[in-house]
Protein backbone atom coordinates (compact mmCIF):
# COMPACT_ATOMS: atom_id res chain seq x y z
CA UNK A 1 0.00 0.00 0.00
CA UNK A 2 1.41 2.97 -1.32
CA UNK A 3 1.76 6.54 0.84
CA UNK A 4 -1.44 7.81 -1.53
CA UNK A 5 -3.19 4.60 -0.50
CA UNK A 6 -2.83 4.62 3.07
CA UNK A 7 -3.65 8.80 3.12
CA UNK A 8 -6.58 8.72 0.75
CA UNK A 9 -8.33 5.56 2.37
CA UNK A 10 -7.80 7.23 5.99
CA UNK A 11 -9.35 10.24 4.71
CA UNK A 12 -12.19 7.89 2.97
CA UNK A 13 -12.13 9.08 -0.46
CA UNK A 14 -13.37 7.24 -3.23
CA UNK A 15 -10.55 6.07 -5.19
CA UNK A 16 -12.01 7.81 -8.63
CA UNK A 17 -11.05 10.98 -6.92
CA UNK A 18 -7.02 10.31 -6.20
CA UNK A 19 -4.74 11.65 -8.19
CA UNK A 20 -2.75 8.49 -9.05
CA UNK A 21 -0.02 9.75 -10.86
CA UNK A 22 -1.94 11.54 -13.08
CA UNK A 23 -0.33 14.94 -14.62
CA UNK A 24 -1.93 18.25 -14.12
CA UNK A 25 -4.41 18.81 -17.19
CA UNK A 26 -4.43 22.54 -17.74
CA UNK A 27 -7.57 22.25 -21.07
CA UNK A 28 -10.31 23.40 -19.04
CA UNK A 29 -13.18 23.98 -22.25
CA UNK A 30 -15.57 26.89 -22.29
CA UNK A 31 -18.17 24.96 -21.14
CA UNK A 32 -16.81 23.11 -18.31
CA UNK A 33 -18.41 23.38 -15.14
CA UNK A 34 -16.24 24.67 -11.64
CA UNK A 35 -18.09 23.59 -8.26
CA UNK A 36 -17.01 25.34 -5.04
CA UNK A 37 -18.53 24.44 -1.60
CA UNK A 38 -19.49 27.01 0.53
CA UNK A 39 -21.05 26.37 4.57
CA UNK A 40 -24.52 25.72 5.60
CA UNK A 41 -24.75 29.17 7.73
CA UNK A 42 -23.82 30.88 4.36
CA UNK A 43 -26.76 33.33 3.85
CA UNK A 44 -25.92 32.28 -0.06
CA UNK A 45 -28.55 33.70 -2.15
CA UNK A 46 -31.35 36.24 -2.14
CA UNK A 47 -33.64 37.38 -5.80
CA UNK A 48 -30.83 35.54 -7.90
CA UNK A 49 -27.80 37.24 -6.44
CA UNK A 50 -25.32 35.24 -4.66
CA UNK A 51 -23.75 36.15 -1.73
CA UNK A 52 -20.00 37.96 -1.85
CA UNK A 53 -19.43 35.54 0.65
CA UNK A 54 -19.07 32.64 -0.81
CA UNK A 55 -16.03 34.16 -2.80
CA UNK A 56 -14.65 35.07 0.55
CA UNK A 57 -11.49 32.87 0.39
CA UNK A 58 -9.75 35.28 -2.77
CA UNK A 59 -7.73 37.07 -0.81
CA UNK A 60 -6.92 34.77 2.18
CA UNK A 61 -3.57 32.91 1.91
CA UNK A 62 -3.15 31.60 -1.54
CA UNK A 63 -4.75 34.20 -3.16
CA UNK A 64 -6.74 31.55 -5.59
CA UNK A 65 -10.25 30.33 -5.43
CA UNK A 66 -10.15 26.43 -5.07
CA UNK A 67 -13.09 24.80 -7.30
CA UNK A 68 -12.95 21.31 -8.44
CA UNK A 69 -12.90 20.70 -12.42
CA UNK A 70 -15.92 19.20 -13.76
CA UNK A 71 -14.32 17.04 -16.32
CA UNK A 72 -12.64 14.90 -13.11
CA UNK A 73 -15.54 14.62 -10.88
CA UNK A 74 -18.49 12.60 -11.23
CA UNK A 75 -20.96 14.39 -9.56
CA UNK A 76 -20.86 18.54 -8.78
CA UNK A 77 -20.74 17.14 -5.19
CA UNK A 78 -17.26 15.50 -5.25
CA UNK A 79 -16.45 18.89 -3.95
CA UNK A 80 -17.86 18.17 -0.79
CA UNK A 81 -14.91 15.76 0.47
CA UNK A 82 -12.19 17.42 2.16
CA UNK A 83 -9.17 16.28 0.80
CA UNK A 84 -7.00 17.20 4.05
CA UNK A 85 -9.06 15.44 6.84
CA UNK A 86 -12.29 14.29 7.68
CA UNK A 87 -15.12 14.57 8.71
CA UNK A 88 -16.08 15.93 5.18
CA UNK A 89 -18.84 18.81 4.31
CA UNK A 90 -21.57 16.57 2.88
CA UNK A 91 -24.01 18.74 4.70
CA UNK A 92 -22.56 21.73 2.60
CA UNK A 93 -24.07 23.71 -0.40
CA UNK A 94 -22.44 23.37 -3.85
CA UNK A 95 -22.34 26.13 -6.40
CA UNK A 96 -21.34 26.11 -9.70
CA UNK A 97 -19.76 28.51 -12.77
CA UNK A 98 -18.81 28.04 -16.26
CA UNK A 99 -15.11 28.27 -17.30
CA UNK A 100 -16.01 30.67 -20.60
CA UNK A 101 -17.97 32.92 -17.77
CA UNK A 102 -14.88 32.98 -15.14
CA UNK A 103 -12.92 34.19 -18.04
CA UNK A 104 -14.85 36.71 -19.65
CA UNK A 105 -15.18 38.64 -16.29
CA UNK A 106 -13.37 41.87 -16.05
CA UNK A 107 -12.41 45.14 -13.78
CA UNK A 108 -10.73 47.90 -13.05
CA UNK A 109 -9.45 49.26 -9.64
CA UNK A 110 -11.88 52.11 -9.10
CA UNK A 111 -8.82 54.88 -7.93
CA UNK A 112 -6.91 54.04 -10.82
CA UNK A 113 -7.98 52.10 -13.79
CA UNK A 114 -4.81 51.26 -15.11
CA UNK A 115 -4.78 48.55 -12.73
CA UNK A 116 -7.25 45.70 -15.12
CA UNK A 117 -8.24 42.58 -13.22
CA UNK A 118 -9.14 39.48 -15.30
CA UNK A 119 -9.20 35.80 -14.05
CA UNK A 120 -7.73 32.56 -15.11
CA UNK A 121 -7.81 28.64 -13.90
CA UNK A 122 -4.95 26.41 -13.19
CA UNK A 123 -5.33 23.10 -12.61
CA UNK A 124 -3.62 21.56 -8.80
CA UNK A 125 -4.73 18.14 -8.30
CA UNK A 126 -4.36 17.17 -4.61
CA UNK A 127 -3.19 13.73 -3.69
CA UNK A 128 -6.40 12.43 -2.68
CA UNK A 129 -8.60 15.42 -4.94
CA UNK A 130 -7.34 15.32 -8.63
CA UNK A 131 -10.19 17.98 -9.65
CA UNK A 132 -8.84 20.53 -7.49
CA UNK A 133 -8.09 23.29 -9.64
CA UNK A 134 -7.99 27.14 -8.60
CA UNK A 135 -9.46 30.57 -10.31
CA UNK A 136 -6.46 32.30 -10.38
CA UNK A 137 -6.81 36.56 -10.12
CA UNK A 138 -4.30 38.11 -12.83
CA UNK A 139 -3.15 41.95 -12.46
CA UNK A 140 -2.38 43.43 -16.06
CA UNK A 141 -2.03 39.98 -17.12
CA UNK A 142 0.65 38.86 -13.95
CA UNK A 143 -0.89 36.54 -11.26
CA UNK A 144 -1.93 37.94 -8.50
CA UNK A 145 0.56 37.34 -5.55
CA UNK A 146 -0.16 39.52 -2.40
CA UNK A 147 -2.97 40.71 -0.53
CA UNK A 148 -4.26 43.93 -3.29
CA UNK A 149 -4.90 47.60 -1.77
CA UNK A 150 -6.90 48.94 -0.79
CA UNK A 151 -10.04 47.23 0.41
CA UNK A 152 -12.16 49.20 -2.02
CA UNK A 153 -10.11 46.68 -5.09
CA UNK A 154 -10.50 43.36 -2.74
CA UNK A 155 -14.22 44.05 -2.74
CA UNK A 156 -14.94 45.05 -6.33
CA UNK A 157 -12.74 41.73 -7.33
CA UNK A 158 -15.16 39.54 -4.92
CA UNK A 159 -17.81 41.13 -6.22
CA UNK A 160 -16.72 40.42 -10.08
CA UNK A 161 -16.09 36.87 -9.25
CA UNK A 162 -19.20 36.42 -7.54
CA UNK A 163 -21.41 37.04 -10.48
CA UNK A 164 -20.52 34.00 -12.84
CA UNK A 165 -21.84 31.42 -9.97
CA UNK A 166 -24.96 30.43 -9.32
CA UNK A 167 -26.56 27.49 -6.53
CA UNK A 168 -26.66 23.61 -7.89
CA UNK A 169 -26.78 22.06 -4.61
CA UNK A 170 -28.29 23.07 -1.45
CA UNK A 171 -27.30 22.27 1.73
CA UNK A 172 -28.64 18.96 3.78
CA UNK A 173 -27.81 17.76 6.81
CA UNK A 174 -28.66 14.13 5.72
CA UNK A 175 -27.24 14.55 2.01
CA UNK A 176 -24.43 11.31 1.36
CA UNK A 177 -22.73 11.40 -2.45
CA UNK A 178 -23.34 8.62 -4.52
CA UNK A 179 -21.73 5.37 -3.45
CA UNK A 180 -20.35 7.16 -0.63
CA UNK A 181 -21.42 4.57 1.73
CA UNK A 182 -19.64 1.60 -0.56
CA UNK A 183 -16.41 4.14 -1.92
CA UNK A 184 -14.02 3.39 0.69
CA UNK A 185 -11.00 2.92 -1.65
CA UNK A 186 -13.27 0.86 -4.16
CA UNK B 1 -40.76 61.74 20.44
CA UNK B 2 -42.88 59.79 22.97
CA UNK B 3 -40.76 59.15 25.69
CA UNK B 4 -40.97 56.55 28.13
CA UNK B 5 -38.64 56.38 31.37
CA UNK B 6 -37.09 53.04 33.06
CA UNK B 7 -34.02 52.20 34.70
CA UNK B 8 -30.42 51.23 33.08
CA UNK B 9 -30.61 47.40 32.18
CA UNK B 10 -26.73 46.19 31.78
CA UNK B 11 -28.04 45.72 27.39
CA UNK B 12 -28.36 49.72 27.54
CA UNK B 13 -24.73 49.93 28.85
CA UNK B 14 -23.30 48.09 25.74
CA UNK B 15 -25.66 49.82 23.86
CA UNK B 16 -24.18 52.80 24.36
CA UNK B 17 -20.54 51.60 23.54
CA UNK B 18 -21.99 51.36 19.73
CA UNK B 19 -23.69 54.70 20.56
CA UNK B 20 -20.24 56.15 20.45
CA UNK B 21 -18.95 54.74 17.60
CA UNK B 22 -22.52 56.06 15.87
CA UNK B 23 -22.55 59.09 17.43
CA UNK B 24 -22.69 61.30 14.24
CA UNK B 25 -25.32 59.35 12.64
CA UNK B 26 -27.01 59.37 15.46
CA UNK B 27 -27.64 63.00 16.06
CA UNK B 28 -28.46 62.85 12.36
CA UNK B 29 -31.23 60.59 12.55
CA UNK B 30 -32.62 61.41 16.39
CA UNK B 31 -32.33 58.57 17.42
CA UNK B 32 -30.40 59.63 20.29
CA UNK B 33 -30.72 63.12 21.82
CA UNK B 34 -27.09 64.28 22.28
CA UNK B 35 -27.85 68.18 21.19
CA UNK B 36 -26.64 68.77 24.60
CA UNK B 37 -24.83 66.29 26.64
CA UNK B 38 -23.88 67.62 29.53
CA UNK B 39 -20.90 66.45 31.77
CA UNK B 40 -22.39 64.18 34.63
CA UNK B 41 -20.27 66.17 37.30
CA UNK B 42 -21.97 69.28 35.89
CA UNK B 43 -25.44 67.61 36.25
CA UNK B 44 -27.41 64.42 36.73
CA UNK B 45 -30.08 65.15 34.41
CA UNK B 46 -28.40 63.70 31.60
CA UNK B 47 -30.87 61.92 29.78
CA UNK B 48 -30.11 59.82 26.95
CA UNK B 49 -32.40 57.94 24.72
CA UNK B 50 -31.80 54.72 23.59
CA UNK B 51 -34.07 51.87 22.24
CA UNK B 52 -37.11 54.52 22.51
CA UNK B 53 -35.94 54.62 26.18
CA UNK B 54 -34.81 57.43 27.96
CA UNK B 55 -32.13 56.42 30.81
CA UNK B 56 -30.13 58.29 32.90
CA UNK B 57 -26.34 58.93 31.68
CA UNK B 58 -25.31 58.89 35.87
CA UNK B 59 -27.29 55.69 36.04
CA UNK B 60 -25.20 54.34 33.79
CA UNK B 61 -21.83 55.02 34.56
CA UNK B 62 -22.53 53.66 38.07
CA UNK B 63 -23.66 50.54 37.05
CA UNK B 64 -20.89 50.32 34.63
CA UNK B 65 -18.29 50.30 37.61
CA UNK B 66 -20.39 47.91 38.93
CA UNK B 67 -19.88 45.70 36.39
CA UNK B 68 -16.41 46.53 35.30
CA UNK B 69 -15.27 46.76 39.00
CA UNK B 70 -11.15 47.75 39.42
CA UNK B 71 -8.70 47.80 41.84
CA UNK B 72 -9.13 51.16 42.68
CA UNK B 73 -8.83 52.57 46.82
CA UNK B 74 -11.89 53.97 47.70
CA UNK B 75 -12.32 58.09 47.22
CA UNK B 76 -14.63 60.67 47.18
CA UNK B 77 -15.53 59.53 43.64
CA UNK B 78 -14.56 55.89 43.08
CA UNK B 79 -16.77 56.10 39.86
CA UNK B 80 -14.34 58.65 38.56
CA UNK B 81 -11.73 56.66 39.23
CA UNK B 82 -12.41 53.35 37.85
CA UNK B 83 -13.33 54.80 34.80
CA UNK B 84 -10.13 56.55 34.51
CA UNK B 85 -8.56 53.49 35.09
CA UNK B 86 -9.69 52.08 32.57
CA UNK B 87 -9.05 54.17 29.96
CA UNK B 88 -11.69 57.01 30.32
CA UNK B 89 -11.94 60.43 30.57
CA UNK B 90 -12.49 61.76 34.19
CA UNK B 91 -15.91 63.14 34.49
CA UNK B 92 -16.32 62.08 30.89
CA UNK B 93 -19.26 59.64 29.93
CA UNK B 94 -18.52 55.95 30.33
CA UNK B 95 -18.78 55.15 26.09
CA UNK B 96 -15.31 57.27 26.39
CA UNK B 97 -13.62 54.27 28.81
CA UNK B 98 -13.72 51.87 26.12
CA UNK B 99 -11.64 54.21 23.56
CA UNK B 100 -8.52 52.13 22.34
CA UNK B 101 -9.22 49.67 24.81
CA UNK B 102 -9.43 46.30 22.93
CA UNK B 103 -9.97 43.91 25.93
CA UNK B 104 -12.77 46.66 27.27
CA UNK B 105 -14.40 46.15 24.07
CA UNK B 106 -14.18 42.36 23.57
CA UNK B 107 -15.66 42.19 26.72
CA UNK B 108 -18.84 44.15 25.98
CA UNK B 109 -19.10 42.21 22.74
CA UNK B 110 -19.51 39.23 24.69
CA UNK B 111 -22.20 41.29 27.48
CA UNK B 112 -23.79 42.12 23.97
CA UNK B 113 -23.87 38.40 22.61
CA UNK B 114 -25.34 37.54 25.75
CA UNK B 115 -27.78 40.75 25.85
CA UNK B 116 -29.06 40.62 22.35
CA UNK B 117 -31.88 39.47 21.74
CA UNK B 118 -32.29 40.37 17.49
CA UNK B 119 -31.90 37.96 15.68
CA UNK B 120 -29.42 39.70 13.41
CA UNK B 121 -27.46 40.99 16.31
CA UNK B 122 -26.63 37.35 17.75
CA UNK B 123 -25.48 36.38 13.93
CA UNK B 124 -23.23 38.90 13.69
CA UNK B 125 -21.73 38.28 16.98
CA UNK B 126 -21.63 34.45 16.49
CA UNK B 127 -19.64 35.14 13.40
CA UNK B 128 -16.09 34.85 15.66
CA UNK B 129 -16.77 31.11 15.98
CA UNK B 130 -17.23 30.46 12.23
CA UNK B 131 -14.41 28.67 12.09
CA UNK B 132 -16.42 25.58 12.78
CA UNK B 133 -18.59 26.23 10.28
CA UNK B 134 -15.64 26.78 7.39
CA UNK B 135 -14.10 23.98 8.85
CA UNK B 136 -11.08 25.99 7.61
CA UNK B 137 -8.02 26.34 9.81
CA UNK B 138 -7.12 29.44 8.78
CA UNK B 139 -9.84 31.52 8.91
CA UNK B 140 -9.31 34.95 10.32
CA UNK B 141 -12.83 35.93 11.97
CA UNK B 142 -14.20 39.45 11.72
CA UNK B 143 -12.52 41.23 14.98
CA UNK B 144 -14.80 43.33 16.98
CA UNK B 145 -14.10 46.17 15.15
CA UNK B 146 -15.86 45.00 12.40
CA UNK B 147 -18.19 43.50 14.89
CA UNK B 148 -18.89 46.97 16.27
CA UNK B 149 -18.99 48.21 12.78
CA UNK B 150 -21.50 46.05 11.82
CA UNK B 151 -23.45 45.82 14.79
CA UNK B 152 -23.50 49.96 14.41
CA UNK B 153 -24.99 49.53 11.34
CA UNK B 154 -27.46 47.23 11.48
CA UNK B 155 -28.80 49.68 14.01
CA UNK B 156 -28.46 52.71 11.71
CA UNK B 157 -30.85 50.76 9.15
CA UNK B 158 -33.01 48.95 11.52
CA UNK B 159 -34.03 52.76 12.54
CA UNK B 160 -35.47 52.84 8.88
CA UNK B 161 -36.79 49.40 8.91
CA UNK B 162 -34.53 48.36 6.48
CA UNK B 163 -32.83 44.84 6.45
CA UNK B 164 -29.96 43.18 4.80
CA UNK B 165 -30.93 40.24 2.44
CA UNK B 166 -27.65 38.40 3.27
CA UNK B 167 -25.24 38.98 6.31
CA UNK B 168 -22.07 37.37 6.36
CA UNK B 169 -18.87 36.36 7.43
CA UNK B 170 -16.05 36.45 5.24
CA UNK B 171 -12.74 34.30 5.55
CA UNK B 172 -10.14 37.01 5.23
CA UNK B 173 -11.95 39.45 8.35
CA UNK B 174 -14.76 41.30 7.40
CA UNK B 175 -18.36 41.28 7.37
CA UNK B 176 -20.85 41.95 4.42
CA UNK B 177 -24.31 43.42 4.28
CA UNK B 178 -25.77 42.53 0.69
CA UNK B 179 -29.39 44.18 -0.28
CA UNK B 180 -30.87 43.21 -3.52
CA UNK B 181 -33.58 45.36 -4.97
CA UNK B 182 -35.21 44.52 -8.19
CA UNK B 183 -32.19 44.56 -10.08
CA UNK B 184 -29.97 47.02 -7.66
CA UNK B 185 -27.30 44.91 -5.81
CA UNK B 186 -25.46 47.13 -2.93
CA UNK B 187 -22.56 45.59 -0.18
CA UNK B 188 -21.05 46.94 2.67
CA UNK B 189 -18.29 45.08 3.95
CA UNK B 190 -17.12 45.76 7.23
CA UNK B 191 -13.56 44.99 7.61
CA UNK B 192 -10.88 43.80 10.72
CA UNK B 193 -8.68 47.03 9.92
CA UNK B 194 -11.96 49.15 10.48
CA UNK B 195 -12.56 50.23 6.84
CA UNK B 196 -16.51 50.03 5.49
CA UNK B 197 -16.54 49.48 1.88
CA UNK B 198 -19.78 50.36 -0.33
CA UNK B 199 -20.27 48.96 -3.51
CA UNK B 200 -23.60 49.16 -5.47
CA UNK B 201 -24.18 47.82 -8.98
CA UNK B 202 -27.57 48.31 -11.56
CA UNK B 203 -28.03 45.36 -13.67
CA UNK B 204 -25.01 44.62 -15.56
CA UNK B 205 -23.54 48.46 -15.62
CA UNK B 206 -20.03 49.01 -13.52
CA UNK B 207 -20.73 49.29 -9.81
CA UNK B 208 -19.97 52.11 -8.09
CA UNK B 209 -17.14 50.77 -5.36
CA UNK B 210 -15.67 53.52 -2.34
CA UNK B 211 -15.29 53.61 1.31
CA UNK B 212 -18.00 54.90 3.57
CA UNK B 213 -18.24 56.32 6.82
CA UNK B 214 -20.23 54.92 9.51
CA UNK B 215 -22.42 57.77 9.68
CA UNK B 216 -23.36 58.40 6.12
CA UNK B 217 -24.79 54.61 6.34
CA UNK B 218 -28.29 56.09 8.24
CA UNK B 219 -28.63 58.56 4.64
CA UNK B 220 -28.13 55.21 2.81
CA UNK B 221 -30.60 53.53 5.20
CA UNK B 222 -32.99 55.78 4.11
CA UNK B 223 -32.60 55.98 0.59
CA UNK B 224 -33.38 52.24 0.94
CA UNK B 225 -36.49 52.44 2.62
CA UNK B 226 -38.03 55.10 0.67
CA UNK B 227 -37.44 52.05 -2.31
Amino acid sequence: MDDQEVLCTKLEIPRRLWRDGRDPDQDFSNDELLFRWYPPGVQIEANGQISAAAMSAVFRDTFDVSVAKSRYSEHSTDVLYNPFKIPHRFHSGVLEARVSDIRNLHCVDSLNAAREFDFDLAHKPEVCFYPHSHIEVLENGSKVTQKPKPPTLRTRIREELRRAFKICHLPDPSYRPPGEANNKSS
Amino acid sequence: MKRSFRHTTDQDIVRLVLIRSLASSIRATEVLDTSNIPSPRRTRQSWLTVSGSMINSEEIKYRFVELYPVDEPDADDRSEKKLAALGGKKGGLPWQASDHDDEFVSLLVTEWLAAASDPLERRILSFKEWSKEWDIDNYIPPNDTAIIDALGALQALQRFAVVPEMINPTLEGSITFEFVRDTRYILLEFFNEGTIVYLDRAGDEEPEVREIALEDIASLAQELSNG
